[in-house]
C-alpha cells in the first residue's frame, strides 16, 4: 500500500470523522441554532430561532433572555452600524 | 478489491451517519412534516416527487401530529447511499480513474450533512438521483438509454423547479463521451484545478475569519438583482472552498455581512471560471466536465432569486456529485504508473 493510498483513506476517515460531528449538530432546533449563532453572533435570525426554540419546548425564561439578548444586539451596535 | 473497498466505505458511511438516529426535526422540518403546515410551500405543485416520498408518512404517523423523524432520516440516507453509487458507475462507465473515490467523497463529505439529514434536502437528494439516472443513460444505448433520460429527468424536474438542469447535464456527459479523443494533459490539470481551489479558500477564509462577525442586514430583503448574482457567487466559492477546507460549516451563512467589494470579485473569478472551462474543452475535458457540471447545477440560481435564500450547503448537494469528480482525476497522476500516464 502506497503513502497515497493511506492520504486518501486517511483524509476519508476525516470527512467521515467531520460528518459525524456535523451530523449531531442537526439533534434538535436548540443545537442547530446554537451552532449558528457560534459561528455569525451578529446575525440576527439565528438569534430569534434560538428564542423561538426555546419558546418550543415551554422554556419561557430563557427564551425571554434569548429575544433580550437579540434586543440588545439591535441597540447597543456592538456589531457595527445599522 | 472494487467491492471490499465499497464494502468499507459503506460501514464509514454508516458510523458517521450514526448520531442521525437520535435526531429529530430541525427549522422547516416542522412545517414540512406536519399536518397543518404546508407540505412544499408556495412551489408544492412544482414538487410532485418530493411529495411522492411523503405519502408514507400519512399512513405510519397515524394520530400522531409527527411521524417518526427515522423514517424521514433513513429515507433520505438511503437516497444518499444510492446517489453515491450511481455516481460510482457514472465515473466507470466514463473510464474515471479511481470510480470509488467518486462514491466515498460523495458518502463521506462533511458538506453533504446538510442534505442528507435536514428534512428539506429531500428535494436535493432526489434531483441528484434524477441527474445521475440520465447521466448514465446517455453512456448506454438503445431502449435502456431512452427510459433512463426520460425517467431521470422526469424524477429531477419533479423533485425541484432546480432539476430542469438535466438539460444541461445530458448534453454535458453526451460530449464527454463522444468527445474528439486527444492526450491527456494530466500534468495540467493538478496546476488547473490547485488555482482554482486555491482561489476559493483564499474567498472562504476570510468570511470564516473576518466577515463573519459583521453587522448585517436580513438575506434577500431589497435585494437588488446586482447584489443578488454578487452573493450568490461569492456562496458558490465558499462552497467551492469548503470542499477542500469544509471549515465554518453554517445552516444559515451571512452573506450580507460581507463587503460588496469581495462580492464583486467573486462574480469576476466565476466570469473567468466560465471562461476557463470553455477554453480546457478540448486540451482538459475532465476539467471541463468537472467545472462544467458546477456551473450547470448553480446556474439557476443566479437568475432566480429566492427571498431569505441564498445559495447553502443542501442547495449544493447536486453540485457535489460534480466536485466528487474533481479529487480521483488530480490524484490519478499520483496513482497511476507512469507507463499508463501516456494514454
Amino acid at each position: 500500500m502506497s503513502v497515497k493510498t493511506v492520504l486518501v483513506g486517511t483524509i476519508l476517515v476525516l470527512y467521515a470523522v467531520l460528518t459525524f460531528f456535523r451530523v449531531q449538530v442537526f439533534h434538535d432546533d436548540l443545537a442547530l441554532w446554537t451552532d449558528a449563532v457560534s459561528k455569525a453572533p451578529c446575525f440576527e435570525r439565528p438569534l430569534a430561532r434560538i428564542a423561538m426554540a426555546h419558546e418550543a419546548l415551554g422554556h419561557k425564561d430563557e427564551a425571554i433572555l434569548g429575544w433580550q439578548r437579540l434586543l440588545d444586539l439591535k441597540l447597543d451596535g456592538r456589531c457595527g452600524p445599522r | 478489491m472494487r467491492t471490499s473497498v465499497i464494502a468499507g466505505l459503506f460501514a464509514l458511511l454508516m458510523v458517521a451517519y450514526l448520531p442521525l438516529w437520535s435526531n429529530g426535526f430541525v427549522y422547516e422540518d416542522w412545517n414540512l412534516f406536519s399536518h397543518a403546515g404546508p407540505k412544499w410551500g408556495a412551489l408544492a405543485g412544482l414538487k410532485p416527487t418530493g411529495e411522492l416520498t411523503m405519502a408514507s408518512w400519512d399512513l405510519q404517523r397515524g394520530n400522531k401530529p409527527f411521524p417518526d423523524p427515522r423514517l424521514a432520516h433513513g429515507i433520505n440516507l438511503a437516497l444518499h447511499v444510492v446517489v453515491g453509487l450511481l455516481a460510482g458507475f457514472l465515473a466507470l462507465r466514463l473510464e474515471w480513474p479511481l470510480p470509488w473515490l467518486v462514491t466515498g467523497v460523495i458518502w463521506l463529505h462533511p458538506l453533504n450533512v446538510e442534505a442528507v439529514a435536514y428534512g428539506s434536502g429531500r428535494g436535493e437528494l432526489l434531483v441528484a438521483v434524477g441527474l445521475l439516472m440520465s447521466a448514465l443513460a446517455v453512456t448506454v444505448q438503445g431502449w435502456r438509454r431512452r427510459i433512463g433520460l426520460l425517467a431521470g429527468a422526469w424524477l429531477a424536474m419533479h423533485a425541484k423547479p432546480n432539476g430542469i438542469v438535466v438539460f444541461g447535464i445530458v448534453p454535458l456527459v453526451w460530449w464527454y463521451q463522444t468527445r474528439e479523443q486527444r492526450a491527456w494533459r494530466t500534468q495540467w490539470f493538478p496546476s488547473w484545478a490547485v488555482t482554482v481551489f486555491a482561489v476559493a479558500v483564499l474567498i472562504e477564509l476570510p468570511l470564516v475569519l473576518l466577515f463573519a462577525n459583521a453587522w448585517n442586514v436580513e438575506n434577500g430583503v431589497g435585494m437588488t438583482w446586482w447584489r443578488w448574482v454578487s452573493s450568490e457567487s461569492t456562496a458558490f466559492l465558499r462552497l467551492i472552498g469548503m470542499v477542500v477546507v469544509p471549515l465554518g460549516q453554517n445552516i444559515d451563512f451571512d452573506y450580507a455581512s460581507v463587503p460588496q467589494w469581495w462580492q464583486t470579485t467573486c462574480v469576476g473569478i466565476v466570469v473567468w471560471m466560465v471562461a476557463m472551462v470553455w477554453a480546457c474543452r478540448k486540451r482538459l475535458p475532465e476539467a471541463t466536465f468537472i467545472f462544467g457540471w458546477l456551473l450547470i447545477v448553480i446556474a439557476p440560481r443566479f437568475f432566480v432569486k429566492v427571498p431569505l435564500s441564498v445559495l447553502n450547503e443542501h442547495h449544493w448537494y447536486p453540485a457535489m456529485v460534480g466536485m466528487a469528480f474533481w479529487c480521483p482525476a488530480c490524484i490519478d497522476r499520483w496513482l497511476t504508473p507512469k507507463t499508463l500516464k501516456s494514454r
